[in-house]
């Protein structure tokens, strides 16, 4: 059963149309990470997801209610927004206290056994407006769990937070899913995402490129190699004239970025050298989110620069 | 309507666990008490003057000397207190919204506009209380240096004591209604901007401009909930009963001030959130 459906979501601002026909399922049980750069509309999606904004059209039903029916589901669902914090005045521990009143779940979790589990315990007493951005989110998601929720959406749960905030929410996140808890977490951090996704959907223009099991998602990992060849521009012309090959617009680590067939790279390699480029290095890239995600940016960036 | 209660509890929560609610609470007390002392400095030279000419003030007119800067100091803080209660349910919502709290609100347990109504629920609790801490504050001040007797001045008795009484808690109550329409008002308002900012600069902005230029609405002003709200210009049930304490009028309240000072608030304040409810389920949280 789906805990999110989205079907044909659309959202437009006057001509912009920001996101176009997204549909989306989210199973139950498993951690699904929407992925994509700004501006692609992830925020767009959740927020219609949530009814925190009208769709232009589209359905979507979250645990089976409509977008503006969610208070419904008593603590069923619950939200950790990018810079949610209760009350800034208030402390640690009457933050959660202020959420316990303002929901209506089924069963509660104990305050202390959460703040615990988030890594506040020392900071219960604290005003949550003397918080690191980090320690605020830890807040806010353990304000998500007061309610045993059964869906947890997470917008950006990872920006902000210190190697060790990263790894404890990721272990967080493990020991939620592992109770069965649906998790859908929107982020730019892919590697730590991939650590702990079972789905992920690749978000481009408001278009869902990309989307299923992890798995699925890598094996669409198109090879991509780095090469360092030395005259540059000479390079970049051999390899744009070897068949098969499709030099790629990003430069992250210096040298060309390239998409090609496995059988291209001894040509590739063999043309450089027949061409006079001192060739220091052709590397296959690892295959990761992170890789399909920039292949991905890649194509699409390509795709809007053809005239 | 649970939702709301929801809402309502947390709230109540939040205000009574935050510092600054209790910073506040005690400085609208103050106001009565600065009041009270101002008066006490005006009638100095007059006390001065007395003295000079031999003229005293007799023990009946000394008796019943409290009612007025009672019922001044009162009006003072309920001005005041009007205006931050006003900001207050102005910056609430707005707030939320900032802060990524009404998102959360409305994913959980609550309609948009239970967040609305949630607050409203809270509009009668914190009138009364505004008006249990300026009148305290204003009563035990002015007891320190005036009795509450008869009302006698130049030795006529222009009311008796139990006349007067009964005259003040009337024109209190009929404040009532006009200070819970003017929370509503607010959360109107916080509906209508983007920040909390926005919409305390919005809420202060109307109800003083409404202030200055009611003038122009003539007798049609008394339909509105803001004429009987104390202000600054103020034609409220309490700026008559000042009058009536300082022995400038003995006509009382005119009755049609008081109707529509008791009755036209209700229909006002149930508009102003039907249509905060609106704007909100339509607005992006």
């Amino acid at each position: 059963m789906a805990a999110i459906e989205i079907k044909d979501l659309r959202k437009r601002y006057g001509r912009n149309e920001v996101v176009r026909g997204l549909s989306l399922r989210v199973e139950e049980g498993s951690v699904y990470g929407l992925v994509g750069p700004n501006g692609s509309g992830k925020t767009t999606t959740l927020s219609c997801a949530l009814g925190l904004m009208r769709p232009t059209s589209g359905t979507v039903r979250i645990l089976g209610e409509e977008p503006h029916r969610l208070h419904r589901l008593g603590g069923r669902l619950a939200v950790v927004f990018d810079t949610a914090i209760a009350a800034p005045q208030l402390t640690v521990r009457q933050n959660l206290r202020y959420l316990m009143r303002l929901n209506r779940p089924r069963e509660w979790r104990d305050e202390d056994e959460l703040i615990d589990l988030v890594g506040l315990t020392e900071l219960a007493g604290s005003c949550a407006r003397a918080l690191s951005l980090g320690q605020r989110k830890r807040l806010a998601i353990a304000g998500a769990l007061l309610g045993r929720p059964e869906l947890l959406v997470l917008d950006e749960p990872l920006s902000g937070l210190d190697t060790l905030g990263v790894r404890q929410c990721l272990g967080l996140f493990r020991r939620l899913a592992d109770d069965g808890v649906t998790l859908l977490l929107s982020s730019h951090r892919l590697h730590e995402m991939q650590e702990i996704v079972t789905h992920a959907g690749v978000l481009l223009g408001g278009e869902l490129c990309v989307d299923g099991p992890i798995d699925e998602v890598l094996g669409r990992a198109r090879e991509h190699y780095r090469v360092t060849a030395e005259p540059a521009d000479l390079a970049r012309e051999v390899a744009e004239r070897t068949d098969g090959v499709q030099v790629l617009p990003s430069e992250a680590r210096g040298g060309l970025r390239l998409q090609l067939p496995g059988d291209a790279a001894p040509r590739l390699s063999r043309a450089l050298i027949e061409a006079g480029c001192d060739l220091s290095a052709l590397e296959r890239e690892e295959e990761s989110l992170q890789t399909v995600f920039e292949g991905l940016v890649d194509e699409h960036m390509a795709q809007k620069a053809k005239p | 309507m649970r939702g709301s209660i929801l809402v309502a509890r947390s709230e109540l929560y939040r205000d009574l666990r935050s510092r600054s609610s209790w910073v506040l609470m005690a400085l609208i007390g103050l106001v009565p008490v600065a009041r009270v002392l101002v008066w006490r400095l005006a009638e100095a030279p007059e006390r001065l003057r007395r003295a000079k000419a031999g003229v005293s003030q007799s023990a009946e007119e000394l008796a019943g000397a409290g009612w007025a800067p009672l019922v001044e100091s009162w009006r003072f803080g309920l001005v005041l207190g009007g205006l931050a209660l006003l900001i207050h349910f102005a910056r609430g919502l707005a707030s939320d919204r900032d802060t990524g709290i009404a998102r959360l609100a409305v994913t959980r347990s609550v309609s948009r506009s239970g967040l609305v109504l949630g607050r409203a629920l809270l509009a009668p609790l914190y009138v009364l209380l505004l008006v249990g801490v300026t009148g305290l504050a204003a009563r035990i001040t002015v007891g320190i240096s005036y009795g509450f007797g008869d009302l006698v001045i130049d030795g006529y008795t222009l009311a008796t004591a139990g006349d007067v009484r009964s005259e003040l808690i009337t024109s209190i109550l009929v404040t009532l209604p006009p200070l819970v329409c003017l929370c509503c008002f607010g959360l109107l308002v916080s509906t209508l901007t983007r920040t909390a900012a926005g919409a305390v600069a919005l809420s202060a902005a109307g109800f003083l401009g409404y202030d200055l230029f009611k003038e122009l609405l003539g007798k049609q002003a008394i339909y509105v909930f803001a004429n009987h709200v104390p202000s600054i210009f103020d034609e409220s049930a309490m700026s008559e009963m000042v009058q009536v304490a300082l022995g400038y009028s003995d006509a009382g309240l005119p009755d049609l001030v008081l109707n529509s000072a008791a009755i036209l608030p209700w229909p006002e304040a149930a508009l102003a959130l039907g249509i905060a409810c609106l704007i909100i389920g339509r607005k992006r949280l």
